[in-house]
């Protein structure tokens, strides 16, 4: 099944009628806050493919998914209705992201995460941002700073689709797969 | 058994185990997982991901790139799909999925990328030459 191919096709039908009626940016956030949704309730996507239920209750779904602060605006939910329409609603985690993808690209914008065992200050962050910035050459950053003290030191810095990881958590476990895979034993 | 065990025998053993471990860090290309089920996973990302080349989870579990669209590839597993979640992180290895075959190999016990599970130690690997599966 091309998956790509579809969902690539209407993402981009999406930024094209985005741009013209102006609201990229708020599609942008709302697409954001979808794929978010996506990720922290799996069973989102099963219950959308399920054809008991109705367009209409699907697309009350995928508004409530798409935007915490009220209704999305009017040119999302119309395209909602043509995907919905077009029985493709399987598909709108894909379309969500790829339209992030096409409009970081258009805006030359870069996405990072870093994650530290304890909490970074807000300078440090800062100047994550600026740097990152400068090498990615982009026009915006978007920084995410989580901690997770399961990494146990050191940080993992995730960039577009690079990860540059040096946490503890990860050499140790390098240390342990080299260990396994010198003596084919298991320690 | 514990009396013939010297501190100095055991700490000579770990650091000659531990030389030559590689710690660099090291810059990886990654991917989310989007969705599993039946064996096969797809995931977003790893644009330059190439086919058949091998991925692998932070849990050390391996995947064979079968198809490639534009911003997700669908894979393989090549263990326990139950330990696969949506969610996960998934590197590159920039390793085309391949067996070493030879003569050193007959009689062995060995997994799908050929390492041996045997416990009979490393195959010597000098006279074997690399098969793509």
């Amino acid at each position: 099944m091309d998956v790509g191919v579809l969902s690539m096709r209407y993402a981009k039908a999406l930024i094209g009628y985005a741009v013209d009626n102006h609201v990229e940016d708020q599609i942008y956030e709302v697409c954001k806050h979808l794929g978010a949704s996506f990720r922290q309730e799996r069973r989102l996507r099963s219950v959308l493919d399920n054809p008991i239920l109705t367009i209409d209750d699907k697309l009350k779904l995928i508004k409530a998914a798409a935007d915490s602060k009220g209704e999305p605006c009017e040119e999302f939910i119309r395209f909602v209705r043509l995907v919905l329409k077009r029985h493709r609603e399987g598909y709108l985690e894909f379309i969500s992201l790829m339209y992030l993808d096409l409009y970081r690209e258009k805006k030359h914008i870069g996405v990072a995460k870093l994650i530290t065992a304890v909490p970074v200050g807000a300078a440090v962050e800062e100047k994550i941002r600026n740097v990152s910035q400068r090498a990615l050459h982009a026009k915006g950053m978007e920084l995410e700073a989580l901690v997770d003290a399961e990494i146990e030191g050191g940080f993992i810095f995730d960039v577009n689709d690079y990860r540059l990881d040096a946490s503890i958590a990860t050499q140790l476990k390098r240390i342990k797969q080299q260990f396994i895979e010198k003596n084919r034993r298991i320690v | 058994m514990s009396e013939n065990i010297k501190v100095s025998e055991v700490s000579e053993i770990l650091q000659q185990q531990l030389a030559g471990i590689d710690t660099q860090v090291q810059l990886d290309e990654v991917g989310t997982v989007l969705q599993v089920s039946d064996g096969v996973v797809r995931i977003y990302g790893l644009r330059n991901a190439e086919a058949n080349e091998l991925l692998e989870f932070d849990n050390g579990i391996k995947a064979v790139v079968m198809n490639l669209e534009e911003d997700n590839v669908g894979a393989v597993l090549l263990g326990p799909t139950d330990q696969i979640k949506e969610g996960f992180t998934v590197k590159r290895t920039k390793r085309i999925a391949s067996i070493k075959v030879g003569e050193s190999m007959l009689g062995r016990v060995i997994d799908p990328l050929g390492d041996p599970l045997d416990g009979k130690g490393a195959i010597d690997s000098s006279n074997l030459f690399e098969m793509p599966l």
